[in-house]
């Protein structure tokens, strides 16, 4: 494992990834601070100050209700970030589970779970997010979800991949020989050697999947207002975006700097500890 | 017979991640016509690098030659542009190389490939371009031409890909050839093919061949001169029969001596003998002869300076402080 | 070539495909909301309404039967009402479907050109400011929301400096073209009414732009990885030792082997496409069918939604197929296996 020292001395070489990490660090404090940093309440409406533009008394102006933007932009940030997290944890930790059995248990098992996998892909992943988040109703639960599912087959097409190429590795036979237990197989010498393409993986992940959902939620079917959802709110922002520009700007901004943030951290990851993958 | 390339005191540097590596140090080599000139030496010696200095295929390109000169035909090719280097390329040098397997455009058929490289370096249109890559197959011994000028490379063997590879880079007559271990991925009775094909083309149409190769046996077949390199510099030139028979520098020695036998030795020792030590690395810097760490035979002279080289009497070229020792 | 096993094989598989989408699609539609019947006639239809269509759907027989019902539905072009407007879904969507072919090929066309024009010049010139440039450039192109990209472009272009159109196809004083193909481009080429088409490129500009740019970036890197893969292979060496000048080598040497891999990731650019029209024909009121699904979800019009769904993805389905074939007819290593 590599140690704190040389972290920040390899961080200090990848400008990028020192950027990405920052980026990331930054959207996390602001969202954990949230209360201790903002001025205002997010919920509270104070109808004289609508639609005013950025000032002092509000950094990112206002929005059709009075409520302070930049106040909703720092709560927000727990709510993507939240949500990005979730569906990748959990997206990645079902996908990792069907993706090592598909791969090493193989014939029958590994056609039906391939089966079930392709045809999820079969689907464009927003349309399909769309249709299951309407099935099950609107709400930002269902979405991530419904983005859950759609991300699943990712994981499981990698883990497999993974598994099937570490399968036929001489300590992995080596393992069978002694007659472990393939679960503890998988758990032992088959997952350690792919921690590095899954984490790759997640931590682009997280960012995607803030995209997917902000969308679903600028669609409607996601986060519901008064949720101070980023998406959300460009979604009501949008009608009053050709004059009041503050109110759609800058929540997009922040997520811009969030999904940078994890894309720069994921790339740099990759870069680091896997150097053959680099260009 | 002249000298159709003639490498005096080409130093080569690669700047990478480790820095400035010089490559190659003081190397001096002379081509004749019709002459094949054989470069021997362990991986990392510099054979390869040598070849890719006279096309400037370097990596990092004509910055890397950092002095010498490299004579072809009167022309000094250190001094040219890349784009006056591209009509020397194929026309007047041509090169094969060691993996015959990746060394043609999978996407491109046999036919096709050729017919470019004709029609790059001489006024033909596409039919007659086709008909002289035709020419060169059955030249090179391939049955049923025709059809192998439609194949994709993926469709032959190596031995017929490395044909096939000889047939481009003769097909515009090119006064001389460069050939970086054409036979080592080639199984055995290949390698018996490749090389008479490249006797066969020499001795033929007088082109001159730069041989590289590590492997001393197939040297000894082919090659009317032999260098040997280590780490960079040259240790020994002379003509094949004499530096196989009667080896001057210790590195030589060294290399003839761990050539496994067959037969039991006279002195019925039968151990394998190897050279002692490593090669020393690239960026070591040495201020004497290189192979001085590991030779048996080093003097004093030899850690601190590079020795100058020798022409003795048979035309054999020597780098080795010992024997002027001996001499004097 | 297109032997017959070829097609035969190729037709089937992507019959299979199909019934595999609509399984998934009867899955989501039937057995996942608490309430089908309701879902397809709306929260203010009569008691009625709701009883006839649970009827109908026989909602007390086995899922087979409901599945069969569904595909007969499907193969007859049956995809429901539309809860909105009370009219076929079918019709509705055939009715928006040329303005989402339009938008969609010119930003696919856009999206492919410039991302390999792009990807080339970063990877033959890498790590020069082109390169840097590039990366930047394509980075901010998949990490910034579709929507919020829309909304900014339209500020800039429309507001600030006015010089796009906010919404529809043509100007509103303009009446359409005779319809062919329903694309009002190419429509107005046929027609010579060069008003129309000149008008239609103006509208199609920014949105096609923005659509195009998340697509753009993904491209751009993609064919510059690849490029800079192809560009160290030992076959491009002996092509330069050959005397193949540097643009013979670049553009066709190395860019036919860096396309293919492109091509693979070509077609899922299409399905990304598709989605994202839903967001941007929205802000820019363009009439397609991600506006119309759009304002079905203001209504949660269920069959309209799901009528979408279908359709989309079928388109999907039939595009990758056809990449596949392409990629295979491109890379002979791929046809000899295939034989």
């Amino acid at each position: 494992m590599i140690s704190p020292k040389k972290i920040v001395g390899i961080l200090e070489q990848n400008t990028l990834t020192l950027i990405g990490t920052i980026m990331v660090a930054f959207i996390i404090i602001i969202g954990i601070t949230a209360p201790l940093i903002c001025p205002y309440d997010p919920n509270i409406m104070d109808i004289p100050s609508r639609l005013q533009a950025p000032s002092l008394a509000h950094f990112f102006g206002t929005d059709e209700m009075g409520r302070d933007v930049f106040t909703r932009v720092i709560y927000g940030a727990r709510i993507s970030i939240t949500v990005g997290l979730s569906i990748v944890v959990i997206a990645a930790g079902v996908g990792c589970f069907f993706g090592s059995i598909s791969g090493y248990a193989g014939g029958k098992v590994d056609r039906v779970i391939m089966a079930c996998t392709d045809m999820v892909l079969s689907f464009p992943s927003m349309v399909l997010a769309l249709a299951l988040t309407a099935a099950m109703g609107p709400g930002l639960f269902n979405t991530m979800l419904a983005v859950c599912i759609v991300r699943i087959p990712l994981y499981v097409r990698l883990m497999r991949g993974q598994v099937l190429a570490l399968k036929e590795m001489q300590y992995v036979r080596a393992a069978r020989t002694f007659g472990e237990r393939p679960a503890k197989i998988i758990l032992r010498h088959i997952i350690p050697n792919c921690l590095t393409p899954l984490l790759v993986q997640m931590t682009l992940g997280i960012g995607d999947a803030i995209l997917i959902a902000s969308s679903m939620s600028f669609i409607g079917l996601g986060a519901q207002p008064p949720t101070p959802e980023w998406g959300a709110m460009i979604a009501t922002a949008r009608i009053y975006a050709i004059d009041q520009w503050w109110y759609a700007a800058f929540p997009g901004l922040f997520i811009l700097i969030t999904v940078m943030g994890f894309n720069l951290l994921g790339d740099g990851i990759r870069d680091i500890l896997d150097p053959r993958s680099k260009d | 017979m002249e000298n159709i390339l003639s490498i005096k005191n080409l130093s080569v540097s690669l700047s990478g991640k480790r820095g400035i590596v010089p490559i190659l140090h003081n190397i001096s080599l002379e081509v004749e016509a019709g002459h094949i000139l054989g470069i021997v030496g362990e991986s990392g010696s510099g054979k390869s690098m040598t070849a890719f200095a006279i096309t400037q295929l370097l990596p990092g390109g004509r910055k890397s030659i950092v002095d010498g000169s490299i004579s072809f035909c009167g022309q000094d090719l250190t001094k040219k542009t890349e784009t006056e280097m591209t009509k020397f390329r194929g026309k007047e040098i041509a090169m094969i190389f060691q993996e015959p397997m990746t060394c043609l455009n999978p996407v491109f058929t046999i036919g096709r490939q050729m017919k470019d490289v004709i029609m790059t370096h001489q006024k033909k249109n596409a039919r007659e371009a086709t008909k002289q890559a035709e020419k060169m197959l059955e030249q090179v011994h391939i049955r049923d031409a025709g059809r192998v000028l439609k194949c994709y490379p993926y469709e032959l063997s190596g031995g017929m890909r490395q044909r096939v590879m000889i047939a481009i880079a003769l097909s515009c007559s090119p006064k001389l050839l460069i050939a970086d271990e054409p036979t080592t991925a080639l199984d055995v009775t290949i390698q018996a093919q490749i090389i008479f094909l490249i006797k066969e083309a020499c001795k033929a149409t007088g082109t001159g061949v730069i041989f590289i190769s590590h492997d001393l046996g197939v040297v000894s077949q082919l090659c009317d001169t032999i260098a040997v390199m280590y780490s960079g510099q040259i240790v020994e030139v002379g003509s094949a029969a004499d530096v196989l028979t009667h080896p001057h520098h210790p590195y030589t020695k060294a290399l003839l001596a761990s050539i496994p036998s067959f037969t039991t030795r006279e002195d019925g020792d039968d151990k394998l003998s190897a050279i002692p030590g490593m090669v020393p690395d690239p960026l070591e810097h040495i201020p004497g002869c290189r192979f001085a760490p590991r030779c048996s035979y080093a003097m004093d002279i030899c850690h601190n300076q590079v020795p100058p080289p020798q022409i003795c009497a048979n035309g054999h070229s020597l780098h080795c402080h010992l024997q002027r020792e001996g001499e004097n | 070539m297109f032997s017959f096993r070829f097609v035969l094989r190729n037709i089937i598989h992507l019959i299979i495909v199909f019934l595999g989408v609509s399984v998934f699609t009867f899955f989501i539609s039937h057995v996942i909301p608490g309430d089908p019947a309701r879902m397809l006639v709306g929260p203010h239809a009569s008691q009625e309404a709701l009883e006839t269509t649970r009827a109908q759907l026989g909602l007390d027989k086995p899922i087979i039967i409901q599945y069969e019902k569904y595909i007969i539905d499907l193969i007859h072009g049956d995809l429901g009402t539309s809860i909105r407007t009370q009219r076929p879904v079918a019709t509705e969507l055939a009715k928006c479907f040329p303005a989402t072919l339009e938008l969609t090929m010119v930003s696919m066309i856009m999206a492919v050109v410039l991302g390999i024009i792009l990807g080339v010049a970063a990877a033959v010139n890498r790590n020069k400011w082109i390169d840097h440039l590039s990366r930047v450039f394509s980075l901010i192109g998949v990490s910034a929301p579709l929507f919020w990209s829309g909304v900014i472009a339209l500020i800039v272009f429309y507001k600030v400096i006015p010089i796009f159109p906010a919404s529809g196809r043509i100007d509103t004083f303009l009446s359409p073209p005779h319809e062919v193909t329903g694309l009002y481009i190419i429509d107005g080429l046929i027609a010579g009414n060069f008003a129309v088409v000149i008008s239609a490129l103006h509208h199609i500009i920014l949105p096609a732009v923005c659509l195009a740019y998340v697509q753009l970036a993904i491209v751009a890197r993609q064919v510059r990885s690849s490029m800079i893969d192809v560009l160290e292979q030992d076959y491009i060496r002996t092509a330069k030792s050959c005397g193949i000048s540097r643009n013979t080598i670049i553009y066709k040497y190395a860019l036919k082997n860096a396309l293919l891999p492109t091509l693979t990731v070509t077609g899922l650019t299409v399905g990304e496409l598709l989605g994202g029209a839903i967001i941007t024909e929205t802000i820019f009121a363009w009439p397609g069918m991600g506006k119309y699904v759009m304002d079905s979800i203001a209504f949660l019009d269920f069959p309209a939604i799901m009528g979408f769904t279908l359709v989309v993805s079928l388109s999907y389905v039939l595009i990758n197929m056809a990449v596949d074939v392409l990629y295979s007819f491109l890379n002979p290593q791929i046809r000899e296996v295939e034989k």
